[in-house]
């Protein structure tokens, strides 16, 4: 990676896809930095409160959350390269940006996806550098210290610091493109980064027969002179609910009925079956509402508070329709209960 | 005030704060009123477990767990398993911060309550009397001493009914027949001869005062109370989620401990039923806790789970008739007056099925119609002040989704 390369981007540090959203829209009311920030704001303390609600975590009163004239740069940053904003005195919305904050969630999703691709070359070298590797995944230290960070990454191919990889891991795990979960090792806390998507050149696009129109609906980009384009992993809801169950089950010793983490169990079949959180959510809610063969049900409670994933927005639970956090799920057959 | 006689009712039949207290005089939130068939499966479960003398069973939260009714379940239970033949049922409501000392200490705190150790004391001096056929203790002066003193009085006038003159010498004597008879251990059992034969009522204040082995304590009445005829007993721990969860982690192993002490202590002699939720019970799933869960693993075997109500089910409307009814002054017009049953549904479709705050919005919904002098509650009265009845403004998508739901199953 040479940062000197012609039309290289540094990306920005903004890490969800929700600050570039607020950004957006601050943008659209009639930019002013003040609002723009203040919303970055209460967007950053609406995190932390969710956190704290969800899992008893969470800092929503610390000071440092108003503290966004970073990240407001940031979000200006990461808007111009992708052609959503324009201006310097006065800011505004292209034609494009106005499109995108009108468009529907998966919309938004394929079309940023496609924009950071395209853009940022630390975004595409990341994605395809593991890609390329046997499991499609790297285990990297989470620990924030960049000279072993790049020691541990350089052996797979990775030419990016530890700044610039989170922001592409947390990215395209809102964009489905990846998933992670933390793994403990005798050198202390690791993350273990995996693919949840297929990444597909011409010669992948023609063997597996897909079709023009069909490919269209996937994200493409440019990768050293060549078209690639990115395919989401999906799994059948039937082979969902069988890993799900033999995942759980393997967490409970064989118990039905006893409590696993979400989070945790969320962590091993996405990783299992290489798809998103999101994917996981959606076909656990589809299991709790009604299931013929499975019973799986959510309650609240607490992580323990320890070292673990807790503190992170990523172990974020989701809500039933009736909005209780579901901290821990419980499974069993029909037929057994 | 509200009146509820437009009801047909005597006052407002749901409890304003649905905790169950098996102690309470209100009939609300004592769990006398119960409904059978929501809980069918786990009653079945339960008694299938009691009946095959599992040591210990963990009656298990499952689905947002605060609510659900397993304190009414274990509670009607209790209650139910009181009428049984020489044996006793005991409800303990566990605190944060005890440890199963003071659960020992509380089962033996109630059964004194309940008059079980006098009348185990009774057939116990009846006994030695008999075998020792001493003309300073008959037979029939016990007998005659425990048909006036039928529960155990502030003084106990010994001399008045027997020859002895000296009760703590009599205790003694008692106190090592029974060890030799039955092997028990002299120091606990003589805190129960010495206050029994002396001021028997205070002894929950001694027992509260002294240093004392409780699980030990425990240990020894059992094997009394079997000498008795009482061969059978089941310890109710509701809520033990709230102690083990206000022990700090690095006490879980020392709390364990106990519980394993507690249970060798009532082997072949008592079933313990404990309350858990999922926090607790995860707290338990660890290697600290080996020593409880070696004996009473948290396996299907140990275990019933509580399911709570489906959301918008029809079981809600059943159990609303059975407060309903015990409030009743005449016939109403129709079984669920001034309900529609649409209304109790919907609120149990709110509620997700929980069935605490079924129960209070129910009150709400009832003290709202009360006031305002409706005579039906149904849902278009509901919708129009949805604030003061449900607590909530009214969420299209969803009173939508409730009458689908209602529709497809017509």
């Amino acid at each position: 990676m040479k940062s000197l390369e012609r039309g290289y981007k540094y990306l920005p540090t903004v890490r969800r896809v929700e600050y570039l959203l607020d950004f957006l829209q601050a943008v659209s009311e009639g930019y002013d930095r003040e609002r723009a920030e203040q919303k970055l704001a209460e967007r950053k303390t609406a995190f932390e409160l969710e956190k704290s609600k969800a899992l008893g975590r969470g800092r929503p009163f610390m000071k440092k959350l108003k503290k966004t004239k970073r990240l407001r740069e940031h979000c200006l940053t990461l808007c111009t390269h992708i052609g959503f904003v324009k201006g310097k005195e006065r800011l505004e919305l292209t034609d494009e940006g106005k499109v995108f904050l009108g468009l529907e969630e998966m919309e938004q999703r394929n079309t940023l996806t496609r924009k950071l691709l395209n853009v940022y070359t630390s975004f595409t070298h990341v994605l395809m550098t593991i890609s390329k590797l046997p499991q499609a995944e790297v285990v990297l230290p989470m620990k924030k210290n960049n000279v072993i960070f790049v020691q541990k990454a350089t052996p797979y191919g990775l030419k990016v610091g530890q700044t610039t990889f989170e922001v592409v891991r947390d990215l395209a795990s809102q964009l489905d493109l990846m998933n992670w979960h933390p793994v403990e090792t005798g050198e202390g806390r690791y993350e273990k980064v995996f693919l949840t998507c297929k990444i597909m050149n011409r010669g992948h696009v023609d063997s597996f027969g897909i079709h023009q129109r069909e490919l269209g609906k996937f994200p493409k980009f440019i990768y050293d002179n060549q078209e690639f384009w990115i395919r989401p992993i999906q799994v059948a809801y039937e082979k969902f609910k069988q890993t799900l169950w033999e995942e759980y089950l393997k967490a409970t010793k064989y118990v039905p009925r006893k409590p696993v983490f979400y989070s945790k169990l969320r962590s091993e079949v996405c990783y299992k079956m290489r798809i998103s959180d999101r994917a996981f959510d959606c076909h656990t809610r589809q299991i709790m509402k009604s299931d013929k063969v499975y019973r799986l049900v959510g309650s609240g409670g607490n992580l323990p508070y320890s070292r673990d994933m807790a503190s992170l927005l990523k172990s974020l639970p989701p809500k039933t329709e009736r909005g209780e956090y579901i901290i821990y799920l419980k499974m069993d057959t029909k037929e057994g209960s | 005030m509200e009146d509820y006689s437009k009801y047909l009712l005597s006052g407002n039949p749901f409890p304003s704060a649905a905790v169950v207290n098996p102690q309470s005089d209100d009939i609300r939130i004592n769990g006398t009123i119960f409904n059978e068939e929501i809980f069918r499966e786990e009653i079945e479960l339960l008694r299938q477990k009691i009946g095959s003398r599992t040591n210990m069973i963990y009656v298990a939260g499952l689905k947002f767990d605060k609510g659900i009714g397993k304190s009414a379940l274990v509670a009607h239970e209790w209650r139910r398993l009181k009428t049984v033949q020489n044996a006793t049922s005991i409800y303990v409501r566990c605190k944060p911060r005890e440890d199963p000392a003071d659960f020992c200490r509380a089962i033996i705190r109630e059964w004194h309550q309940t008059g079980h150790l006098w009348q185990m004391f009774r057939n116990v001096l009846l006994q030695y009397a008999e075998e020792k056929r001493s003309l300073r203790l008959s037979k029939e002066s016990v007998q005659t001493l425990f048909n006036v003193f039928k529960s155990p009085p502030g003084d106990l006038p010994l001399t008045l009914y027997t020859h002895v003159t000296k009760a703590s010498s009599l205790s003694k004597d008692l106190v090592n027949w029974l060890s030799d008879k039955l092997g028990v251990s002299k120091e606990p059992i003589s805190i129960i001869t010495n206050t029994y034969l002396t001021h028997p009522s205070s002894l929950s204040e001694k027992l509260a005062k002294i240093r004392i082995n409780e699980i030990d304590l425990l240990r020894n009445i059992l094997t009394l109370l079997a000498f008795s005829g009482f061969n059978q007993h089941y310890f109710f721990l509701d809520q033990m989620e709230d102690a083990i969860m206000a022990t700090p982690t690095s006490k879980i192993s020392e709390f364990c401990v106990a519980m394993r002490h507690m249970l060798e202590a009532c082997m072949n002699k008592a079933i313990i039923i404990v309350t858990l939720h999922p926090d607790s019970e995860m707290k338990l799933d660890t290697q600290q806790a080996r020593d409880l869960l070696g004996l009473a693993p948290l396996d299907l075997g140990h275990r019933v789970d509580v399911m709570s109500m489906e959301a918008g089910s029809k079981a809600a409307v059943d159990l609303s008739l059975e407060y309903l009814h015990r409030f009743r002054t005449s016939d109403p017009p129709f079984p669920t007056f001034p309900f529609s049953s649409e209304v109790i549904r919907y609120i149990c479709f709110l509620k997700d099925g929980n069935i605490r705050a079924i129960l209070q919005q129910l009150h709400e919904c009832l003290k709202i119609g009360a006031m305002s002098g409706n005579l039906l509650i149904t849902m278009d009265f509901v919708l129009e002040h949805p604030r003061e009845t449900l607590g909530t403004l009214v969420d299209k998508e969803q009173l939508n989704e409730f009458r689908a739901r209602l529709k497809g199953e017509t």
